[in-house]
């Protein structure tokens, strides 16, 4: 037994191919999928039949050689003309192609094209339809099959997302010419229940033949007539069917369409705590205003008006007090000083006072003498004066003014 | 407080009538001794009245305050 290793092998394959001439500069017709151009320029695809596929490189210089940079477009029938080739180191095998003429699109891609124009002008797939898809949903519709990977992949995702989530399968073949009228029932029904807050509708992956039925005009006028919002989630990422144009919104896959649809609770209960929060400091913020508002009001108009009065009024108190204070002293100066005059006069009236001037009092048996008329000559009578006093004889009385005395 | 402001506004008119028998200057002396006490007397009850009015207006604004 030859036991080869897997270099051997490989390094066989590629000289049995190599060596084939009918591998060599082949024309091959089929329609082109996935293609993808690389940043480095070169083109890869995938052209394919009803049954088979094969993956096609075509190297930057000959997509720029042959001026067939904008060529490559999904659903585009084609004829290459390629080798084959193997990859000895990886064990995969492709066509290099070295020219290609464009044919026309399959008649599945006109048809579909031609369908997607006459829908969009009638309005199927315009934004302003759309409807939003519910935060928070209760009840989920799916309208798909009940065997396919969609319900699989749906309850999985959300499983971990929202266990309280409930859903409702609206079971529908999801392949086949008579599929789309009974999908179209499917989502009317969907669209009816009352439990329903949201319609999933799809399926897996398949070949465009397959997802045909998702391009059917009943299923878009389903969906577009839906008052429920309707996600779609027909086959892979790359797979486009009108049912994704007139869906609310498009799921890439059916595990997307299922995130879309059922957010998580922590997200919910995050979203729900913003929210609150923010009224919260809204309310709080406004409140605080109105507070300082109403305390400036009050102070300004009110409380500051109400100390200044009475400041004032106590300074009106404290003069008053003061002008009782002046009155009264003022008062009792002026006492004093009529006080001290009325003192000065009596002093002034005291008769030691004139007879310090030279004037005398004049006694006669201890009466004093105011007239001459009461003397007569040869009465004693004594004079006072300031230093003592004289007793002395009257010699003569002469009335009106000149008296002699005779000591 | 309506109370003690209305005797407020009694006590504040006798003091001003005190004042104006002080200013007249015909008041005898023991009736200028008499009234100047009376006088006194009634200035410190008045503003004893309004510093309890005062007192109470400042702790209305502080409540306002601490409200904010």
């Amino acid at each position: 037994m030859n036991i080869l290793s897997i270099t051997q092998l490989n390094n066989l394959i590629k000289r049995t191919i190599d060596r084939e001439y009918l591998l060599k500069n082949v024309y091959v017709s089929g329609t082109i999928i996935n293609a993808k151009r690389h940043s480095s320029g070169h083109v890869y695809f995938t052209l394919k039949d009803e049954e088979s596929s094969i993956d096609v490189t075509m190297w930057s210089s000959t997509v720029q050689s042959k001026g067939l940079a904008n060529s490559f477009q999904n659903g585009l029938l084609v004829t290459i003309k390629a080798s084959v080739n193997f990859y000895n180191k990886m064990g995969r095998l492709n066509l290099i192609a070295t020219d290609m003429q464009v044919g026309s699109k399959s008649p599945l891609q006109l048809e579909f094209d031609a369908l997607q124009r006459e829908l969009a002008a009638l309005g199927y797939f315009d934004d302003a339809h759309k409807q939003p898809i519910p935060v928070l949903s209760s009840c989920i519709g799916i309208v798909t099959s009940p065997t396919g990977a969609v319900i699989h992949d749906i309850l999985h995702i959300s499983e971990h997302r929202n266990p309280l989530m409930q859903f409702k399968l609206f079971s529908v073949p999801v392949q086949g010419s008579t599929a789309g009228p009974i999908i179209a029932k499917g989502i009317e029904a969907a669209d009816k229940d009352p439990d329903v807050d949201v319609i999933i509708v799809g399926r897996g992956g398949g070949s465009m033949e397959d997802l045909w039925c998702f391009n059917d005009r009943v299923v878009i006028e389903a969906i577009y007539n839906s008052s429920t919002p309707i996600i779609s989630a027909v086959g892979h990422e790359t797979d486009y069917t009108l049912a994704d144009y007139a869906a609310d919104i498009r799921g890439a896959t059916p595990s997307h369409a299922a995130e879309i649809a059922v957010l998580p609770l922590a997200t919910l209960q995050q979203n729900l705590q913003q929210k609150f929060d923010y009224i919260q400091y809204v309310m709080s913020q406004t409140l605080q205003q109105k507070r300082i508002e109403l305390s400036t009001i009050f102070n300004r108009r009110l409380g500051f008006p109400a100390l200044q009065l009475i400041h004032k009024q106590n300074s009106l108190l404290q003069s008053y007090k003061e002008k009782m204070q002046t009155l009264t002293s003022q008062r009792l100066q002026q006492e004093k000083h009529k006080l001290s005059l009325i003192t000065q006069e009596l002093s002034l009236q005291n008769p030691l006072h004139l007879m310090v001037k030279g004037y005398s009092k004049i006694e006669k048996e201890g009466n004093v003498v105011k007239s001459v008329q009461y003397l007569a000559k040869g009465d004693s009578f004594s004079i006072s004066l300031s230093d003592g006093s004289i007793h002395a004889v009257v010699e003569e009385v002469l009335p009106n003014g000149s008296i002699t005395e005779k000591l | 407080m309506a109370a003690s402001l209305k005797s407020y506004e009694k006590k504040y008119k006798a003091l001003e009538d005190i004042v104006r028998q002080l200013d007249d200057g015909e008041l005898s002396m023991s009736e200028l001794l008499n009234q100047y006490k009376k006088g006194l007397t009634l200035v410190k009850e008045c503003a004893d009245m309004l510093d309890s009015v005062e007192g109470e207006i400042q702790q209305i604004i502080e409540e306002v305050r601490i409200g904010e």
